[in-house]
């Protein structure tokens, strides 16, 4: 019962995310190059606003 | 499967019958790897596919290591037994020996890593404190839980789901949280000198590790003797150690920031939010230019999204390998109550907290941040009220 249940939820994972990719606005020439300014994703308010 | 019962399954201490290798699961997952990569490669960046992969690694190492963070805790604070607790602690100080000096100047020409520093406050407190509760109660952190869903734990399709919805309240509220006492991030570099945010967080590393021989004085225990295997596992704490280590600064070094993993749960909820007619853009959170860009942008360009399915599939691939996916039955009522639980403090705590055991732990220690050390002490104080709630929810101690 397990098992397929697992397969299904990751399978779901994976397709939301591909979905999620084909409604997103195209990606810009140059996305995913190093950005030198990025704030560590640990959720502050990045650049400090507060 | 818990990520107890996967460190039994990966130490193989219950057993000396090696597993099959889980042949359907191992071609899911090497197949998504393989199509994962390709997708990323060619529509976003070959440096966003290389997360991807270095992801997945890092889900083969915290698998085959059995490398769980709460169960470590745990361990240290019931059984005395602090191996766990110090393997993270190495893997912190070597990881610092390296991140300090590359975000404070010292990075390779061309790059400017960001170090995971972020404020000092009640929100910081209070979130940290309910993440290390509700780590106890859904049986893994962040990486854990991750790691041990990729392993074929069914509990953990639970607790990711109530950590995702926690995460998103918890990105509601934050920013009453962060008008609470606080004051600004402290980056130990520039208040005590380089080389005295080395010594400062390497002492402070060797102390805890230093409590936790103490504690075991007269019954130390030692690494169960056995055979290490690089594919199919297990691998000793020193294997998986160096793996975290290696995989963590090559994420410095290519995304610019240290290996983080919750903020993704908190996008990938208000994406969801947002596909059903919530509008996500009108709360603070949401309007700072990461989040705003965030949630506008493709999944596949967000580095902790990308790296967290790479992370499953890699612990996947693992646990295929070991013949020890999907071993477990589904949860009854009360350890699925906990699962929720503990899954909706995590996502709520991580937030407040800036992150779990891998963004404020790992991350804010070795990038010399005072937070990674209030974060530490509030979620030890988190898990012990946890250790005391887990029975009632069938769990063992």
């Amino acid at each position: 019962m397990a098992r397929p249940l697992l397969f299904g939820f990751l399978a779901l994972g994976l397709v939301l995310m591909l979905a999620d990719h084909l409604l997103s606005p195209p990606i810009h020439v140059g996305a995913g190059a190093a950005d030198t300014t990025a704030c560590a994703p640990c959720g502050a308010p990045c650049p400090s606003t507060r | 499967m818990s990520t107890d019962s996967l460190a039994s399954a990966a130490t193989g201490s219950g057993s000396d019958v090696a597993q099959a290798i889980d042949r359907s699961a191992l071609a899911f997952a090497l197949a998504a790897l393989a199509l994962g990569t390709l997708i990323i490669g060619y529509e976003v960046s070959a440096r966003m596919a290389a997360l991807f992969v270095i992801g997945a690694g890092l889900g083969m190492a915290l698998l085959h290591g059995a490398f769980g963070f709460t169960a470590g805790w745990r361990r240290a604070i019931v059984h005395r037994d602090g191996r766990g607790l110090r393997a993270q602690l190495w893997v912190i100080g070597v990881t610092a020996l390296l991140f300090i000096p590359l975000i404070n100047g010292f990075a390779p020409a061309g790059l400017s890593p960001q170090g995971a520093i972020a404020p000092v406050g009640t929100s910081l407190v209070v979130g940290a404190f309910l993440f290390g509760l509700g780590m106890q109660l859904g049986n893994g952190c962040g990486s854990g839980t991750l790691f041990t869903l990729g392993g074929g734990s069914a509990r953990m399709m639970i607790t990711l789901v109530a950590f995702i919805v926690g995460s998103v309240i918890g990105s509601v509220h934050m920013p009453w949280w962060l008008d609470q006492p606080g004051f600004d991030p402290v980056n130990l570099a520039t208040a005590a000198s380089l080389p005295g945010a080395l010594v400062l967080s390497l002492a402070g590393l060797a102390f805890v590790g230093w409590i936790t021989l103490k504690r075991e004085a007269g019954g130390a225990a030692r690494e169960a003797a056995g055979g290490h295997r690089f594919l199919r596992g297990p691998w000793p704490f020193l294997w998986a150690g160096a793996a975290l280590v290696l995989l963590n600064l090559a994420t410095l070094l290519i995304a610019g920031h240290p290996w983080t993993i919750t903020y993704g749960f908190a996008l990938w909820g208000a994406k969801a939010a947002q596909a059903v007619g919530i509008d996500m853009s009108v709360y603070e959170f949401w309007q700072w230019p990461q989040g705003a860009n965030a949630l506008q942008a493709s999944l596949l360009t967000d580095v902790t999204s990308v790296m967290n399915i790479g992370l499953v599939l890699g612990a996947m691939t693992a646990a295929a390998l070991a013949g020890t996916f999907a071993k477990s039955s589904l949860p009854d009522a009360r350890s699925a109550i906990g699962a929720i639980l503990g899954g909706l403090l995590m996502g709520y705590g991580a937030r407040l907290g800036f992150g779990c055991n891998i963004g404020a732990f790992l991350g804010g220690i070795a990038s010399g941040s005072l937070h990674g050390w209030i974060w530490f002490g509030a979620a030890f104080l988190g898990t012990l009220a946890g250790i005391r709630l887990r029975p009632r929810f069938g769990l063992s101690n």
